[in-house]
C-alpha cells in the first residue's frame, strides 16, 4: 500500500464489486485504481474470492424433499389454514362428499318411505341406469337421476346421487346415518338375507 | 403469495417448486448438511405456510422467505448440540464430488493433482465459511451467491444497510486473507 488512501479504499472494494457505491465513489475508487497496482491487486483477489463461492457445488435436493413436505403439510391443523383453503381441503376428498350425500338421501328415504308403502322385501332388480344397493340398503335402488326407488313407489332425493355412491354403494354403508339403518325394522329382514353367511348358504341351497 | 393467502392450494406447490432448491443450497452452505438442510427446508416452508393467512406484502417476497430461512438456519447452528461441529468434514462430500472437478479445477487438466489441488480448494473455502460468524456468513452468501441487494440482505437480517455492508466486507476479508495461499 503505497498511498495514504489506500486502506481507505480498499474498505469499499467489496462494496464497489457489488456494485453497492453511489456513482461519485464509484468514480473516485477507478480514480484510484487507475493509478494503484496494489489495489487492482487487491480488487482482482477480492473478486476472485467471490467467484469462488459462487462456484461452490449445488445440491440438488432429492424427492425425499417434496414427499417430506407434502407429509408435514398433510399433519398440519387445519386451524391454521385460510378459512376458504379448509373448505378446499375438506371437500376435496370425493368420498366424505359422497357421504354426505348419501347420508342426506337416506335420511329422506327413511322419512318418507317408514311411513307408506309396504316395506322391502329382498333386492330388487336394477332399474335403468340405477344400481341395486347391497347390505342394509338391499330394499332400495338408487338411480343416477337422483331418485331411490323402494317397492312400491319411487322417493325423491337428491338431485345429483355423487358417482361414487352410484358405484361404490358398498363403501358407504359404515357412514353412521346408513348404519341407523339396521334399527329399523323393515330393514331386519333385507339385511338378514344380505349377510354374507346368508347368501352363501342360499346360493349353496 | 397472495394467492396462497387467499386460499390457493396450488400457489403454494408453484411456490415450493420455484425456491425450494435455493433455500436448500442456502440452508446448505450454513449447516454444512444435505439432509439437515432438506429438513430445515422444509420447516421454512412449513412457517411460510402458517404465516400466508397473515401476510402481508410489504418487502419482495424472496427477501421474506430468505428471513425466514436465515433464522431457521442461524437457529439451528446456534443449538448447543451444534456449537462443536466437525466442521469441513460436516460438509458431504459425496454431494459435491464430480462438480466440485468442474468448478475448481482445470477441465482440461490430465493430472489428478490438478483435481486434488480443486478439491482442497473447496474444502478450504467451505471451512472457512463454516467458521464465519453465523449472520456473517448468511450476508455473503445472500449477496454474493443468491445475488440479492444489500437493501434485500438488510430487510432478510432485519439490520441497516450500512450494517450488511459492514457485515459482507468483514466476511469477505476474512476469506480472501484465509484463503491467501490459492490466490
Amino acid at each position: 500500500m503505497s498511498d495514504p488512501t489506500c486502506g481507505a479504499i480498499i474498505d469499499e472494494l467489496v462494496a464497489y464489486l457489488d456494485g453497492e457505491q453511489p456513482a461519485s465513489e464509484r468514480a473516485r475508487i477507478e480514480d484510484h485504481l487507475g493509478v494503484c497496482l496494489t489495489c487492482r491487486r487487491e480488487l482482482n483477489n477480492l473478486r476472485t474470492v467471490g467467484d469462488w463461492l459462487r462456484a461452490l457445488p449445488r445440491v440438488e435436493p432429492g424427492p425425499e424433499l417434496e414427499a417430506g413436505m407434502r407429509r408435514l403439510l398433510e399433519s398440519e391443523p387445519r386451524a391454521d389454514l385460510p378459512r376458504r383453503r379448509q373448505r378446499v381441503v375438506l371437500w376435496a376428498v370425493p368420498s366424505l362428499a359422497a357421504a354426505a350425500g348419501v347420508a342426506v338421501a337416506l335420511y329422506s328415504l327413511l322419512a318418507g318411505g317408514s311411513s307408506s308403502g309396504p316395506p322391502a322385501r329382498g333386492p330388487l332388480p336394477s332399474s335403468q341406469g340405477g344400481i341395486a344397493a347391497v347390505g342394509p340398503l338391499a330394499g332400495a335402488t338408487a338411480s343416477r337421476g337422483g331418485d331411490v326407488q323402494v317397492a312400491g313407489g319411487t322417493q325423491p332425493l337428491l338431485e345429483d346421487v355423487p358417482p361414487e355412491v352410484i358405484e361404490h354403494p358398498e363403501l358407504f354403508l359404515r357412514f353412521p346415518v346408513v348404519r341407523r339403518l339396521d334399527k329399523l325394522e323393515h330393514f331386519e329382514e333385507v339385511r338378514h338375507e344380505s349377510e354374507p353367511a346368508n347368501v352363501q348358504r342360499k346360493g349353496a341351497g | 403469495m397472495l394467492r396462497l393467502k387467499a386460499g390457493d392450494g396450488q400457489a403454494f406447490r408453484e411456490l415450493f417448486e420455484k425456491h425450494a432448491r435455493a433455500i436448500v443450497n442456502f440452508s446448505y452452505q450454513i449447516v454444512g448438511s444435505r439432509a439437515r438442510a432438506e429438513e430445515l427446508t422444509q420447516e421454512v416452508f412449513l412457517q411460510l405456510y402458517r404465516a400466508a393467512p397473515r401476510y402481508e406484502p410489504r418487502a419482495r417476497f424472496t427477501t421474506w422467505l430468505y428471513r425466514i430461512a436465515t433464522n431457521t438456519c442461524l437457529n439451528e447452528v446456534r443449538r448447543p448440540e451444534r456449537r462443536f461441529p466437525t466442521r469441513p468434514l460436516e460438509y458431504q462430500r459425496e454431494d459435491s464430488t464430480e462438480r466440485t472437478e468442474i468448478a475448481f479445477a482445470d477441465p482440461d487438466a490430465e493430472r489428478g493433482d490438478d483435481v486434488l489441488a480443486g478439491r482442497e480448494l473447496e474444502d478450504r473455502i467451505r471451512q472457512v465459511l463454516a467458521e464465519l460468524p453465523g449472520q456473517q456468513r448468511a450476508a455473503l452468501l445472500m449477496s454474493r451467491v443468491d445475488g440479492m441487494s444489500y437493501g434485500e440482505v438488510a430487510e432478510a437480517l432485519e439490520c441497516s444497510e450500512s450494517a450488511v455492508k459492514s457485515l459482507v466486507f468483514r466476511a469477505t476479508a476474512t476469506m480472501r486473507k484465509q484463503l491467501a495461499e490459492f490466490l
